[in-house]
């Protein structure tokens, strides 16, 4: 437990209420009461706005506690991380130039409305939104869940009380300024969040120099422990990890490049300069987010054994409490730095949601239930969602507070959502690809991926077989029917 | 495009570390020798990467200014 006094609830008060103020301040710049404005904010952002925004929406509160807890957990080779993170932007590559020009001339607002323009498919697009809907929710889950135990984090009362309200309190904030101020409300306050986590990173770094010397040190007391399963945390990756690098690559550089959220921030640049100098910028930013977070799980190993078997979160947390001190500055710069994984959480989270609202707008209510719906009629039923669906995840969240095995039966987005790639990154380039394949491609992707993850497969270790992850093995699948079922669909298209 | 591909195909090859010995516990700048060279080809991606998003201006681009 953290122990924060009066002026650090002030500072995280203020800070918090501060999100709310840019709510309101994005409600009154709206142009036009419709999806454009609600959801891309007229496509006008420009550079310093859309880099924060993207480097907001794709860290998370997963790179501060989950990263440093799994490099606590497997060391050195966690490094793999930046090399995944960074892959992400290079898929950008692969389909971004092309969905952009499409977008700006058919004014996309959602993923879906590209597969609508290419496919011309209400069956792929249902297919696609569940998919994409079921992604953004369990991602939104695990955020609203970290908020909830940051609080915990955060107070000495009853740790039960803690997290629920936690879970209640900044979800209220998030939803009240997203609902508020649309994409608007959320890219602004990434701004303050992005800039605030920049911040937090580099200071966390200094932090621990201060409290724990050089990283070499820490290296040092690695290698020369005189328990194995320390040591071994700094060993050369044996065949088995080797394998599950190159997959991690592979799944998240494709997967994570393909966040609804994330697409939509694409349609939403003012131009593809400001895009092509944003995603410049993002490129090096897993070298100064994610290896910062690997370097933090370093210093954990040599400085705090023996915690194997906490849970990963704790670990960030422990650090924290551990480099607090007794010096004002150390306790500020934690107050600061807790102030940048609330961020990154709430960052993270109201992307996620403004997403799925659109979609669910859009793409479902717009699309299968009300088809003659006006603009202010749309936009208002995604402020709706938006509310229906964090009260259920609220609700939820709370509910699996103790139950973490069932969450993590739930997390396979990565190995759902690069399901997706046919239809995205290779559709938009190759024009023999048809409909028909690329629904069954789908089908027979997520199906394949879920049987390996949950058939209870004994060749299947820690969710993955031989290494690689399910999601892999069917989108190879997935790849095959595509092109060679579109090879011989005869159908007009 | 197929020059690129081929670029990050052996960038990401050399990024994994599969080509050093097992018992590999040299250290270089504080950390593994083999962690030091898997962040320097990371720099090296990304740098790349940054590189192909500046100098090459997308398709329609410029129809926009």
């Amino acid at each position: 437990m953290l122990p924060f006094g009066p002026a650090a609830w002030t500072f995280i008060s203020v800070y918090l209420l501060s999100l709310i103020l840019v709510g309101w301040l994005g409600y009154k710049a709206r142009k036009e009461n419709n999806l454009s404005d609600f959801y891309l904010a007229g496509s006008g952002f420009g550079f310093i706005v859309l880099v924060l925004t993207l480097y907001a929406t794709q860290y998370s509160g997963n790179t501060f506690f989950g990263y440093t807890g799994k490099t606590y957990r497997i060391g050195f080779s966690w490094v793999m991380c930046v090399q995944f993170m960074t892959a992400i932007i290079v898929c950008y590559l692969f389909y971004a130039p092309k969905l952009y020009k499409l977008a700006k001339h058919e004014g996309f607002i959602t993923p879906t409305d590209y597969l609508q323009f290419r496919f011309n498919s209400k069956v792929l697009n249902l297919i696609a939104t569940i998919i994409m809907v079921v992604v953004l929710g369990n991602y939104l889950l695990a955020q609203l869940m970290a908020m909830g135990r940051a609080m915990q984090g955060l107070t000495a009362g009853d740790p039960d009380q803690a997290y629920m309200y936690g879970v209640i309190l900044l979800t209220m904030i998030m939803v009240i300024y997203g609902t508020l101020g649309g994409i608007r409300a959320v890219a602004w306050t990434d701004v303050i969040q992005g800039i605030v986590l920049m911040i937090g990173f580099f200071l966390l770094l200094f932090v621990l120099y201060q409290k724990y010397g050089p990283i070499s040190l820490a290296t040092e007391m690695i290698y020369q422990s005189t328990n194995e399963a320390i040591r071994e945390k700094s060993a050369m990756p044996d065949a088995n990890r080797l394998r599950e690098w190159l997959s991690y690559i592979l799944l998240v550089g494709f997967a994570g490049a393909l966040y609804p959220q994330a697409i939509q921030r694409i349609y939403a640049a003012r131009s593809a300069k400001v895009i092509r100098q944003s995603l410049a910028f993002m490129a090096f930013l897993p070298l100064t987010t994610s290896l910062i977070a690997v370097i933090c799980g370093i210093y954990a190993i040599a400085n705090l054994p023996g915690m194997e078997g906490v849970s990963s979160d704790q670990i960030f947390t422990r650090l924290l409490a551990d480099v607090q001190a007794n010096s004002t500055f150390g306790y500020w710069l934690v107050v600061i730095l807790f102030s940048a994984a609330l961020s990154a959480m709430m960052s993270t989270a109201d992307s996620a949601l403004l997403s799925i609202s659109s979609m669910l707008s859009k793409d479902v209510y717009g699309g299968f239930i009300n088809k003659d719906a006006t603009q202010e009629q749309l936009t208002l039923v995604g402020k709706l969602c938006s509310w229906c669906l964090v009260l259920f995840l609220v609700w939820l969240a709370i509910y699996l507070q103790d139950k973490a095995s069932l969450l993590q039966l739930l997390d396979r987005k990565f190995d759902l959502l690069i399901q997706m790639v046919p239809a995205f990154m290779l559709a938009i380039h190759f024009k023999f690809i048809k409909p028909g394949p690329i629904i069954l491609g789908l089908i027979i992707g997520v199906f394949t991926a879920l049987v390996i993850a949950y058939g209870g497969f004994e060749m299947v270790k820690g969710g993955k077989l031989y290494g690689f992850h399910p999601g892999l093995y069917g989108l190879c699948l997935n790849i095959l029917i595509v092109l060679v079922g579109s090879r011989f669909d005869k159908s007009r298209f | 495009m197929l020059g690129s591909v081929i670029v990050y195909l052996v960038l990401f090859t050399l990024a994994i570390p599969w080509y050093w010995p097992e018992d590999e516990s040299r250290l270089l700048w504080g950390l593994p020798i083999w962690v030091t060279f898997s962040i320097f080809i990371s720099i090296l991606i990304s740098t790349y990467t940054a590189y192909l998003l500046l100098k090459f201006p997308w398709p329609g681009e410029d129809k926009e200014s």
